[in-house]
């Protein structure tokens, strides 16, 4: 367990500084495109105001209000965040894989350790989360100050009610912050499933070699077959279970799918791992 | 622990943050939920005992709903996620029957109208894949009954030849009776460019011992050009399953065309009644002065209704269908604040009708004994938040159930 | 003592070791001498489980390899185990961390001997010195065994003799070493037992101290001997 933690602590450490440049770019843009298009929104309101000789009233009659979308559905707004799950998504396979490949073999010195490797592959789990948790959390607080910064430069009069606390107001964020707390837990688990998965997938090509490969493609695909199954079922069966039946059944089959990915990992890292 | 400091800081970062955001993302919809009461004004308080309105009330731009019964309001939206997976939002008359007869209901549409209850027996029809068919010109009608009994549950299947290759047939009511069943549905057939398009009311009655059609009778039918400026309404209650309808009273109207910026001219409204028992239809002519009001008829047992609201007060216009004859006509007087976006509700049901308007400071719920036209019961639906000003304004009540 | 007992392994459907039997005795050092390519690493890797075998079984004093055994037995291999881009006291720290037999004034004696800067970024360092804060990593876990792949192999001259002068300091003493080497000259005359390889199976495991005495043979004429047949 304390090796446990101590791993998961080195590998934050390892990925802390790109982490740092993820966190910098997305505020960095962020900030600057909320400030940017309140602006250019201002200037233009301001313009037409002034060409039509329009009261702020009249404007909003005929031109309607800001709405925090608009922001929200910029680039500015979401390049950063695509481009951080970009980013971890390939940190997913990066994690293992950095170990192997290089001039270094650090992968020696990971399984060498005096402590249950699977605790490797736990510690890695548990960092890819708190990566990602991480980010969805900066980004609430992130919205927050942007929404700061466009009441500094529209005036509330000129925009429309916008709260990240009303329900799926913006369609990215219903994904990333489900409406209770847990839809949270429960999403965010299933995140945690599919890496689980991928890193089996990932140690059975390390196991097997070029014959992993397939291995490791036919597990994975397996995995999403076997979770799938019940809504597979459910499509086939219109409307014969009732919601309830239909949730345990994912939740079994969610629990074996993980079930096995720990299981396999455990075998593999303990009997036939290579490095 | 100097150490690991940026995993603490992480971890300290991601807690603080995302449960702050469910606390207060919990808080706020709070905030915004409303809760109202019945207060009892006059009357025997059983009477609204089994009563449960289902309302509305806007937010944000946000439509919410909520159910009003004597121990309060709930807002069945705001379940928790494990509550809505136990109970999800059927409509109400039916979330009864998928706790007392869960395997019964399996697999079934939670449509009421496609429902018939009785005190022994629960029947559930319906036309599989909808009524529509590619290929044969037969479309197959599953017919399920339940024993309430026994608990025992047959069900059979019966082909019915279809003169066209239907898209979509609804099912608008069902009759049980002397070992009879009639199914009310409108069928649907959408134009191309072999065929018009068209919309037909059927009455399908099934023998149920020997299990084969009796009857295919069609009731109207609305041809494509006609369609869009003729109209078929049903009038009675679809969101109900427990009484038996003896009659079906639907009316078919047809417009001139529509000319820019004028009302809908109506060239022929004709009301028609359906007897299940007799298996016929035949027309019901209306007085001149009712007319306007034709749309809102509703027709309860062997009687049709006919509200007509002024600024005074109601008065129910009847007609009684046996005895052909319009009978003295109920009346109750209250004045409302309701302007006409904002009509009063009115539900007939077991003997009684009930009648919620709006006053000054909430909802008025009035329910009178049909047989002897006396108040017997008057509440107030009244918001229990009183600082909310606009609580009382946005509240729409959509249906009325007695549940039992 | 480690015992390698008839392990066989494949990789595909090349069999890379063939029936391997030796054992290494505590206090000793013993060489595994073969040209590249016959086994030796992944006998080494296997001892630490750090590959699969088909069959057969090693043992280090009677028991199978689990996760305790990584504070009694190490393995350093010819590349370096730590993060090129820590630097030498982190890396310190990071054993110190893991391992309860980590050493950390023997690591510093190291450090000292081999005249290295504590400060320095591993991946900044010399091949030579790389190859020294290696076995520094290795030299400093207070283990029974110690396995050592080619130690010698593409370093300096001076830095050779410097880690030479290790095998016989008390560094090593009482503790049980396994080496590989594909050129013996360099250690010829500090081990203790010699198991000859080729193509994946050992052709002569021998004590250099017996052969010396009783056939009057160099390591070096035993190779002659066993290689030229």
């Amino acid at each position: 367990m304390k090796n446990y933690l101590k791993l998961v602590n080195f590998e934050v450490n390892r990925f802390f500084k790109l982490y740092l440049i993820l966190i910098g770019l997305t505020m960095l843009s962020q900030l600057i495109g909320a400030g940017i298009i309140s602006q250019t929104y201002m200037k233009n309101a301001k313009q037409l105001m002034a060409e039509n000789q329009l009261s702020m009233n009249q404007y909003v009659e005929q031109y309607g209000t800001f709405s925090f979308d608009r922001f929200t559905d910029s680039e500015w707004f979401l390049l950063p965040i695509f481009f951080c799950i970009a980013m971890l998504m390939i940190y997913v396979f990066f994690i293992w894989y950095r170990d192997w490949f290089g001039k270094n073999t650090f992968i020696y010195r990971l399984f060498m350790l005096p402590t249950e490797r699977i605790a490797i592959y736990f510690a890695k789990l548990t960092t890819i989360m708190l990566l990602v948790l991480g980010l969805i959390a900066l980004q609430i607080l992130l919205i927050l100050m942007e929404k700061q910064i466009v009441n500094k430069i529209i005036p509330i009069d000129l925009q429309s009610n916008f709260s990240i606390y009303a329900s799926s107001t913006l369609n990215m964020w219903r994904w990333l912050y489900p409406t209770s707390f847990t839809e949270f837990i429960l999403v965010y688990a299933l995140g945690l499933l599919f890496v689980a998965v991928i890193f089996t997938a990932i140690l059975i090509e390390r196991s097997y070699g070029l014959k992993g490969i397939f291995y490791a493609i036919f597990y994975g695909l397996l995995s999403l077959g076997v979770f799938f199954a019940p809504i597979l079922l459910v499509n086939v069966y219109t409307n014969y279970f009732y919601p309830l039946e239909i949730f345990l059944m994912v939740l079994v089959t969610s629990m074996i799918v993980l079930g096995s990915a720990i299981w396999i990992a455990n075998h593999l890292l303990k009997y036939k791992i290579r490095v | 622990m100097k150490k690991y400091w940026k995993t603490i800081s992480i971890c300290f970062f991601i807690v603080v943050f995302i449960s702050s955001y469910y606390i207060q993302k919990t808080a706020m919809a709070s905030k915004n939920d409303r809760s109202y009461k019945i207060e009892t004004i006059s009357g025997n308080k059983e009477e609204i005992e089994n009563l449960i309105l289902q309302t509305s009330y806007q937010s944000n731009d946000l439509y919410h709903m909520l159910y009003i019964s004597k121990d309060g309001s709930t807002n069945p939206n705001n379940q928790s996620f494990f509550r809505d997976l136990m109970a999800p939002n059927e409509p109400m008359i039916l979330r009864k029957y998928i706790e007392e007869h869960r395997n019964f209901m399996r697999g079934k549409e939670f449509d009421p109208r496609k429902y018939f209850e009785d005190k022994s027996r629960l029947i559930y029809t319906t036309f599989l894949d909808d009524g529509r068919k590619e290929a044969s010109n037969v479309v197959t009608l599953q017919i399920d009954a339940l024993d309430k009994i026994t608990n025992d549950s047959s069900s059979f299947k019966i082909d019915i030849p279809v003169k066209a290759s239907y898209d979509w047939i609804n099912v608008n009511d069902v009759y049980v009776g002397n070992g009879k069943i009639n199914i009310l549905t409108t069928n649907y057939l959408s134009a191309n460019y072999l065929i018009k398009g068209r919309e037909e009311l059927h009455v399908y009655s099934i023998d149920e011992n020997k299990k084969e059609l009796v009857k295919d009778a069609i009731l109207a039918e609305l041809v494509s050009e006609e369609r869009g400026t003729s109209s078929l309404r049903i009038f009675n209650e679809y969101n109900t399953t427990t009484q038996n309808e003896n009659y079906y009273l639907y009316m078919v109207e047809k417009y001139s065309d529509r000319k820019e910026d004028t009302e809908l001219e109506v060239i022929s409204s004709q009301i028609y009644l359906y007897n299940n028992a007799k298996n016929e239809a035949e027309e019901l002519t209306m007085p001149e002065e009712l007319k306007p009001y034709r749309k809102s008829m509703l027709i309860h047992k062997e009687t049709i209704y006919i509200p007509v609201y002024s600024a005074n007060g109601l008065t129910l216009n009847r007609y009684h269908i046996e005895k052909k004859q319009w009978d003295e006509p109920l009346t109750l007087q209250y004045s409302s604040i309701a302007n006409e976006n904002d009509a009063p509700y009115l539900r007939i049901a077991e003997g009684k009708f009930y009648l919620v308007y709006r006053v000054s400071d909430g909802q008025w719920l009035s329910i009178v004994d049909l047989r002897t036209g006396g108040l017997i019961y008057e509440g107030k639906i009244i918001s229990e938040d009183k600082k909310n000003q606009e609580a009382d304004s946005s509240l729409r009540i959509e249906q009325l159930y007695t549940m039992h | 003592m480690i015992e390698v007992k008839n392990v066989n392994k494949k990789y595909g459907r090349k069999q890379v070791l063939k029936d391997i039997s030796f054992t290494a005795e505590k206090g000793e050092i013993t060489c595994l001498i073969g040209i590249n390519g016959v086994g030796k690493t992944t006998i080494m890797k296997a001892i630490m489980a750090l590959t699969p075998i088909n069959s057969g079984e090693i043992l280090m004093d009677g028991e199978k390899i689990t996760k305790k055994s990584f504070e009694k037995i190490t393995f350093i291999p010819d590349t370096i185990t730590m993060l090129p881009q820590m630097k030498i006291n982190e890396a310190f720290a990071f054993m110190a961390d893991f391992y309860k037999s980590w050493n950390p004034q023997r690591a510093e004696e190291l450090l000292q001997f081999f005249k290295l800067d504590p400060n320095e970024r591993i991946a900044n360092l010399s091949k030579g010195n790389t190859a020294k804060v290696n076995m520094l990593l290795g030299l400093s876990l207070d283990v029974d065994y110690l396995l050592m792949d080619e130690p010698f192999s593409g370093i300096d001259i001076f830095s050779r003799e410097q880690i030479a002068e290790v095998f016989t300091s008390h560094l090593i003493e009482e503790r049980g070493v396994i080496i590989t080497t594909h050129e013996i000259s360099d250690i010829e005359h500090l081990i203790d037992k010699a198991v000859l390889m080729d193509d994946g199976a050992v052709l002569r495991e021998f004590s250099v101290e017996e052969v010396r005495e009783n056939e009057g043979k160099s390591v070096v004429d035993v190779m002659r001997e066993v290689y030229r047949a």
